[in-house]
């Protein structure tokens, strides 16, 4: 199903959840819980707080599913609610025992497939926990979004309720201090974009 | 690419922070096709782009690979969270269109019942016979009034709609179920009298599910 027919059955199911239709919003549930649980893994170290964080955020759907104005994609919209969800979760609940910091931790890379092999995604591992644990917050929810869920960029501004060019400097400064972080695999940054882009 | 790669470099100055800007979006797969395009034309002229392109193609490929997301059953979940609705619904909040959440309105709905027993318990001491009474406290359960009433709202009805109703009809709330799913009612005159007359209006309320008398009530 393409992305806007799937848009289309979403809005149809949000609009009978907001009449109160159980298996509508069951629906949307079943649709929406895997990518949900995908991205807030990234971010909360306990499958079930990560749990708890989706059923909040269907909560909310199942009473605002009146308030969609249709702005945005209900994914987009669902996703924002999440993000909204999971920052309370995080402010409220203990800090450094619940932020994920790399979701790579435990992980077996033995289950990756084939090349590039262990050693390497051993190498990328690490590689990718020390560059997002330098990342701050705001920067890695938009790499991550980005490349993790393929949110696009205007996508990425509704759900974290900014402007287009919020952003757009956000993966900018991302980047550039990834490449900072990490020259010895990722290579020096370049000069002459980042004195451009402040 | 092998055809941008037939094109020559572009003239214009600014296509570089261009096509750098739109290199991650592009990787992501969520950029607009002039991005695409864009991207695709500056390559093959441009070694800073190609390397960040590998850069940040390495980055995507390690943020997708490197998660592995625990088996969690989404339909457990979902009933978990259909079981908080059904709570939800058996209370006094409508299923959507609510501006108030829902827990505030049960906070001060379990206010009220706490006011209206500690009321009820003021009441009962005041016109109790002290001679040779024992000492009580409020909290004590023999000064409560038992619900002559089970009441369970229905889905919409509006808690301040709700206290008018029972105003008029002469009875207290003196219970509520844990779930907050039903309340108890009591004759404010305490006359069974009350509780017959009060009966029939209560069911043929909109906003009433069920209403069923209890205990000593309910063999009338």
């Amino acid at each position: 199903m393409n992305p806007e027919s799937e848009d289309t059955q979403d809005v149809a199911w949000l609009h009978a959840t907001a009449r109160g239709e159980r298996a509508a919003f069951a629906r949307l549930y079943r649709r929406h819980q895997p990518r949900l649980m995908r991205f807030l893994w990234r971010f909360v170290s306990r499958p079930e707080l990560a749990e708890e964080i989706v059923n909040d955020t269907m909560w909310l759907v199942w009473t605002r599913a009146h308030a969609f104005r249709g702005d945005a994609k209900v994914r987009t919209w669902i996703t924002g609610i999440a993000y909204r969800c999971m920052l309370r979760a995080l402010r409220d609940g203990p800090p450094s025992a619940e932020v994920n910091a790399s979701s790579l931790d435990d992980f077996s890379f033995d289950a990756l497939p084939g090349p590039p092999g262990r050693e390497a995604a051993l190498e990328t591992r690490d590689w990718l926990g020390r560059g997002l644990a330098a990342l701050p917050h705001e920067q890695r929810v938009t790499l991550e979004l980005a490349y993790f869920l393929g949110e696009t960029c205007e996508d990425i501004a509704a759900i974290m309720e900014c402007p287009v060019g919020t952003v757009k400097a956000r993966m900018f400064h991302a980047r550039v201090r990834l490449r900072n972080t990490l020259p010895a695999l990722g290579g020096e940054p370049d000069p002459g974009t980042e004195s451009r882009h402040g | 690419m092998a055809d941008s790669t037939m094109k020559p470099p572009s003239t214009d100055p600014s296509e570089h922070r261009r096509a750098w800007d739109a290199i991650p979006w592009v990787v992501a797969g969520s950029a607009p096709m002039a991005d695409v395009d864009l991207v695709t034309h500056h390559l093959p002229h441009c070694a800073s782009c190609r390397e960040e392109m590998e850069f940040q193609q390495r980055l995507h490929r390690g943020l997708r690979e490197a998660t592995q997301v625990p088996a969690v059953d989404p339909e457990a979940g979902l009933q978990r969270l259909l079981a908080r609705i059904d709570v939800a619904n058996t209370e006094l909040t409508p299923a959507a269109p609510s501006r108030t959440p829902a827990p505030v309105r049960w906070l001060s709905a379990a206010v009220i019942v706490q006011a209206v027993g500690l009321a009820a318990a003021g009441f009962a001491l005041l016109g109790s016979n002290h001679e040779g009474a024992e000492f009580r406290t409020l909290s004590s359960p023999e000064v409560q009034r038992p619900a002559s009433l089970r009441l369970v709202p229905a889905p919409g009805m509006d808690f301040a709609a709700l206290r008018t109703l029972l105003a008029e009809l002469r009875l207290d709330i003196v219970e509520m179920a844990p779930d907050g799913s039903s309340l108890g009612l009591a004759p404010a005159d305490g006359q069974a009298a009350t509780v017959q007359a009060a009966l029939p209006r209560l069911r043929a309320h909109p906003g009433v599910r069920m209403a069923e008398p209890t205990g000593a009530h309910a063999a009338r």
